[in-house]
């Protein structure tokens, strides 16, 4: 089947917990995709493809040491980097480390347990190995979702250390274990060692920051901790751009269309021709979008894509710079107040969070679209990766793919 | 009515032991055969059959009624061997992919079978070797890598070794990125080494198998009998332990397998056999940790008043790093836990050093984890199957 | 009360050599995961187990109506299991029986001790079902492990090595430890320094024993398992060891002892494993021979299959032995895994799809413990 899911901006292939993320959007679609109905023809095969164009995006020369670093670093000390922004949510939502040093998934959880099960799930897909993907994925995905029914369960009261919350977390998210089937005498496999490790540094990390910050001012620690979540803002801006300039240099024309172009069109050839009773669903994600959009309209107008979801987006700016190769700078005019949907896309919905600042509305610029807002429920810079791999957005995107007409 | 059996080896078998059954299953001898060698045993009936215990792990019977002098050969027993089946092994190597999966049952048998037929391999070149996607391995000496090659699709790691037995014990380092690190003491006596990762067929594990053989089978072949727990079979060894000792503690001079007849000897509790040897080898080679593990035993065992000698040969052995055969590492513990608070240090020392230990490895076989280590999700652990690939 | 038999400490005998035993299960966990106490400051992922609840009973049960030793008859059965439970046992009648605290564990033992150590005749019999760790050592986990309450997390754990290791200063010359739990580091326990535990008794240097046997249902880092509300695999392994699958002909008698069951369990695990599919083994410590039992009849674990895959998808195999038939049509598990009476047996294997050549019915000698089969095609 045909569900085509085109990654953005800053993806490649070699991150710690590139498969796991991947495991976890196909877990998340396969739980809410399957048997929805689109044109009239069902979702039955839930396995997406993710053509990958990461090897082709921009690169910097000198590793993106432009980037101002200053003082941020020396707040660090033996804080990971990838643990950084973690460290600063907790801060963020804690107002303070100190107190929630000694169990800060806890402390988290005490105050919101989606919360808690977001921070826990990053750490968990960070370091998550590729043969490890499935298990992770399958675990975060049953987490948020239970966090989501449940957002204060009244046990977190009960527990009082971090080891405490996870065994119990785990046992409510696996329930008993049904029975004749075969058990271990010991923990089982479960994925608590996982779980417990990735606590254990987190908490590490915390208590790290929290003991660097005691010799310094309020103001000043929090500043820094600003500057944290800052960072990765700085970076994935300096790749947008990067890769930005680098689509619009080497997209080519029809005849030679450039390779960023060539991989994700394949992908989406190949499975238009899959299922051919399945409806095509292509699901882009930020300059995804962007490129998909190009793609549909004007590099292969003649593959028919039954719904197409632009995630975090940024297509209606580039139409309203023009950019696109179809764009016409005669429009807006008073008879033609939007620029045309491509005739070859059936139904189209753009998901943004007002928080991303990288994603757009696109209904003002567009006819044919169904804008829809999406609240990520997190940090600034986690919000625009966010959506895809959220058990919330799944389900709202059900919702409104069943009200399509 | 009895009569002379006599069993011949043909000269490419390897040493094994050879039960001698009558037909109501008593069994009326145990014999340790080599190749090109002959015995004579005492039976009641001419139905009296044989069962060799191969060292890869197989038995198979023997039965030739009427026929009081038996010649087993590699041809004989090809034929009843279920293992000589190419199935496993053809299957195994024709898996396009690392994904695909097998059992340890079958992973045994393919490495029984390499065993069979050694392939010619090129010498090797490459320091650090890939297992598939799941690590990678080298082969120490001291803190000098050993070049390898890496065979089966880059799912195994081969190295033939030839520095000898007078030198200090390898470590066959697997490592997995970000997780734990195995580490695997392999005798210096070794001319074999292999390691290999496969994905399990059930449950999902992934299982790291080594196989090494040395320059003395019969050795190997005693730990293969130990590791399954066939004390009778290793019992019926010890005619080589007899023949081989002084020889290989004097004049081969190969340390490694000298100890393995010790502990065998020691395990028996035949200590007239035993006599001082143990001694000498812990004297004489000071990079073995294991013949002061070795000779501090016997002391115990002979309830020698002498504790501070045990004492001393004890923390010896401490001081000269882990005993290289799992059984060392063993005696070793219970021994500084016998002696009390007087050597609670010493032991706190070496079980930190040891960290997590694989008891089922003949060979000292331990697990670090790293700083930065995040545990695998996986239900199934990770297998760390070692042994000794005795040539059949 | 923990002794189930006799039915008074005065009863037992201890101027003949016996066989003593202390057999301990533990399903409930009441400070581990899904447990009806307070939840330990870590769990370890460690959660509520059903099968040592019945594979004590199995295991106590065997002792008290199959075992059969005429130089060293049973003497005394201790046996605790969590939770605490009304079980009818042969000899013993219907009793309730303790739950197995770390306080009544370490009483029992110390009750049991005190018998074996009567004479250097006598057998000592122990056997542990429930959860296990291994760090340093291996630790057998008693009913309240992880009570939040306890300081020392860790006080509340039996060291098992210790307790074999301290067992020599026992007079019983012939020790058998069975020990039916995982031996994985969980990482709460890696993380964590100075893990000790409860060693039970302690020896010197100058203590010793004859003949030291410990079975252990698995190796290092792996698990042992169970059905859910069945025996382990590895007591059923040992049972049927017992029962004849070790057992050697000696003048007559078949006999299994320290030696034959060390050697027969791992075979046995081995075709468990191939059966069920599970990665199980048995690492057996066996230092010097004891006689333990005498079984009635030899017994053969027999594990007939072919040598592929695809051959075994299509074999229709028959194994039979006199009246006794034993059938695997095509599709069906292979190998066929089963204990079977020793002797001469015939092994049809044939391919009704014709997809390999017929071969005529042959004979095969099963003898004791395993046996493998068959070269087929």
């Amino acid at each position: 089947m045909p569900i085509v899911v085109v990654h953005g901006v800053n993806t490649r292939n070699t991150e710690p917990g590139y498969k796991a993320r991947l495991a976890l959007i196909t877990s998340l679609l396969g739980t809410h995709l399957a048997g929805a109905t689109v044109n009239g023809k069902a979702v039955i095969d839930t396995q997406p493809d993710f053509p990958y164009w990461g090897d082709f995006a921009a690169s910097f020369a000198w590793d993106m040491a432009s980037l101002p670093t200053g003082q941020i670093d020396s707040l660090g000390g033996g804080v990971d980097a990838d643990l950084r922004p973690l460290v600063a949510v907790i801060h963020d939502a804690l107002g303070d480390l100190q107190s929630a040093q000694a169990q800060p998934l806890l402390t988290l959880a005490r105050k919101s347990l989606p919360q808690s099960v977001a921070v826990l799930s990053d750490a968990l897909i960070q370091s998550a190995s590729d043969h490890d993907a499935d298990r992770v994925a399958a675990f975060v995905a049953s987490a948020q979702a239970y966090a989501e029914a449940n957002p204060n369960p009244a046990w977190v009261a009960t527990v009082t250390t971090d080891p405490q919350f996870l065994n119990r977390l785990v046992t409510e998210i696996t329930g008993p274990a049904p029975s004749g089937f075969v058990q271990p005498l010991g923990a089982g496999g479960s994925i608590i060692n996982a779980l417990s490790s990735a606590a254990a540094k987190l908490k590490n990390a915390v208590t790290s920051a929290a003991n660097a910050a005691l010799d310094r001012t309020g103001d000043f620690a929090s500043t820094k901790f600003l500057a944290w979540e800052r960072r990765p803002l700085n970076g994935i801006l300096g790749r947008f751009f990067g890769d930005v300039f680098v689509y619009l240099d080497t997209r080519g024309d029809r005849v030679n269309p450039g390779q960023i172009l060539q991989v994700i069109m394949n992908a989406i050839r190949q499975a238009a021709a899959r299922k051919p009773g399945e409806p095509l669903i292509v699901i882009a994600h930020s300059l995804g979008g962007v490129i998909c959009f190009d793609l549909l309209s004007f590099y292969c107008p003649d593959v028919a894509v039954d719904l197409f979801v632009t995630v975090g987006s940024q297509v209606s700016q580039f139409e309203e710079i023009k950019r696109f190769k179809t764009s016409d700078p005669a429009i807006p005019s008073a008879r033609r107040p939007r620029a045309a949907a491509p005739g070859n896309i059936r139904h189209w919905v753009n998901v943004f969070d007002e928080v991303d600042i990288f994603a757009y509305a696109c209904d003002k610029v567009f006819d044919r679209v169904i804008d829809f807002r999406y609240d990520t429920r997190t940090y600034t810079i986690k919000a625009h990766g966010a959506y895809l791999e959220q058990d919330r957005f799944y389900s709202r995107l059900r919702a409104r793919i069943d009200q399509l007409p | 009515m009895s009569s002379d059996l006599t069993i011949t080896f043909a000269p490419d078998m390897p040493a094994a032991t050879v039960e001698v059954v009558a037909p109501d299953f008593q069994v009326v001898g145990r014999v340790m055969l080599a190749g090109g060698r002959s015995k004579v045993v005492q039976v009641p009936s001419e139905a009296t059959f044989l069962r060799v215990l191969m060292p890869f792990g197989e038995t198979v019977t023997l039965q030739d009624p009427g026929n009081l002098s038996r010649t087993i050969s590699k041809e004989t027993l090809s034929s009843k061997l279920t293992s000589r089946r190419p199935g496993y092994a053809e299957q195994l190597e024709s898996d396009e992919s690392s994904q695909d999966r097998s059992s340890l049952f079958d992973l045994n048998r393919y490495h029984a079978l390499r065993a069979r037929s050694l392939p010619d391999i090129p010498a090797g070149s490459e320091n650090t070797l890939p297992l598939s996607t799941f690590g990678h391995a080298r082969l120490l000496s001291g803190q000098t890598p050993l070049p390898g090659t890496s065979v089966s699709r880059s799912r195994e790691a081969h190295w033939r070794i030839a520095g000898g037995p007078l030198q200090p014990p390898l470590v066959l380092r697997i490592e997995r990125p970000q997780e734990a690190a195995c580490e695997i003491r392999i005798p210096a006596d070794a001319d074999h080494v292999w390691a290999r990762a496969d994905r399990l067929r059930d449950h999902d594990g992934i299982a790291f198998s080594v196989r090494l053989s040395t320059t003395e089978p019969a050795a190997d072949t005693i730990l293969g009998y130990l590791q399954r727990g066939d004390l009778y079979s290793a019992e019926a060894m010890t005619e080589w332990i007899a023949e081989s000792e002084e020889l290989l503690l004097y004049k081969k001079a190969d340390p490694y397998a000298a100890a393995v007849g010790a502990y065998l000897l020691l395990r028996l509790k035949r200590f007239a056999n035993l006599r001082d040897w143990p001694k000498n080898l812990a004297d004489r080679f000071e990079f073995l940790p294991d013949g002061c593990v070795i000779w501090a035993w016997q002391l115990i065992q002979q309830r020698s008043a002498d504790t501070a000698q045990i004492r001393n040969y004890l923390i010896k052995a401490t001081e000269r790093g882990l005993p290289v055969y799992a059984e060392g590492l063993r005696l070793l513990i219970e021994g500084l836990r016998l002696l009390g608070k007087d050597t609670a240090t010493a032991l706190a020392g070496l079980t930190d050093r040891a960290g997590v230990v694989v008891w089922d490895s003949p060979l000292t076989t331990t697990i670090h984890v790293a700083a930065n280590h995040a545990p695998t999700a996986d239900r199934q652990p990770i297998v760390y199957d070692v042994a000794f690939s005795a040539r059949s | 009360m923990s002794l189930v038999w006799p039915a008074s400490e005065a009863a037992i005998v201890t101027n003949q050599p016996r066989l003593h035993a202390l057999v301990v299960g533990v399903a409930d966990y009441p400070h581990l995961n899904g447990g009806a106490g307070p939840l330990a400051l870590d769990p370890l992922g460690l959660s509520q187990i059903s099968t040592p609840r019945h594979t004590a009973p199995a295991i106590a049960g065997w002792l008290l109506g199959a075992y059969n030793n005429p130089a060293c008859p049973l003497g005394s059965v201790e046996l605790l299991v969590s939770p605490a439970a009304q079980l009818t046992l042969p000899k013993a009648g219907t009793r309730p029986v303790e739950s197995a605290t770390r306080a009544r564990v370490k009483a029992s033992f110390n009750r049991w001790q005190a018998r074996c150590t009567t004479r250097s005749d006598n057998i000592a019999f122990f056997y542990f079902c429930g959860h296990g760790l291994e760090k340093s050592a291996q630790f057998l986990l008693p009913e309240d492990f992880g009570d939040p309450a306890t300081p020392n997390r860790w006080e509340n754990c039996i060291d098992f090595d210790g307790m074999r290791t301290g067992m020599r200063s026992c007079a019983a010359d012939t020790q058998l430890f069975f020990v039916d739990a995982c031996r994985e580091t969980p990482f709460g326990v890696l993380a964590q320094l100075n893990v000790t535990g409860d060693p039970l008794i302690t020896a010197t240097v100058t203590d010793s024993v004859n003949c030291s046997a410990a079975y252990y249902a698995t190796t290092q880092t792996r698990q042992a398992y169970g059905p859910d509300n069945g025996v382990t695999y590895f007591a059923q392994a040992v049972l049927s060891c017992l029962n004849g699958v070790a057992g050697l002909n000696k003048q007559g008698r078949w006999i299994v002892d320290t030696f034959s069951l060390g050697g027969a369990i791992g075979q046995v695990m081995t075709q468990l494993a191939r059966r069920y599919r599970l990665p199980l083994t048995c690492n057996p410590n066996v230092s010097g021979m004891g006689v333990i039992h005498e079984a009635a009849s030899p017994r053969v674990f027999a594990a007939v299959g072919c040598t592929s895959d695809a051959a075994n998808n299509a074999a229709e195999i028959v194994l039979s032995k006199g009246p006794v038939v034993i059938r695997s049509a095509p599709g069906q598990v292979k190998p066929i895994v089963q204990e079977v009476d020793a002797g001469n047996w015939s092994i049809d294997v044939r391919f009704p799809g014709g997809q390999f050549p017929a071969q005529p019915p042959q004979q095969y000698m099963l003898m004791p413990p395993v046996f493998e089969g068959v070269p087929v095609p």
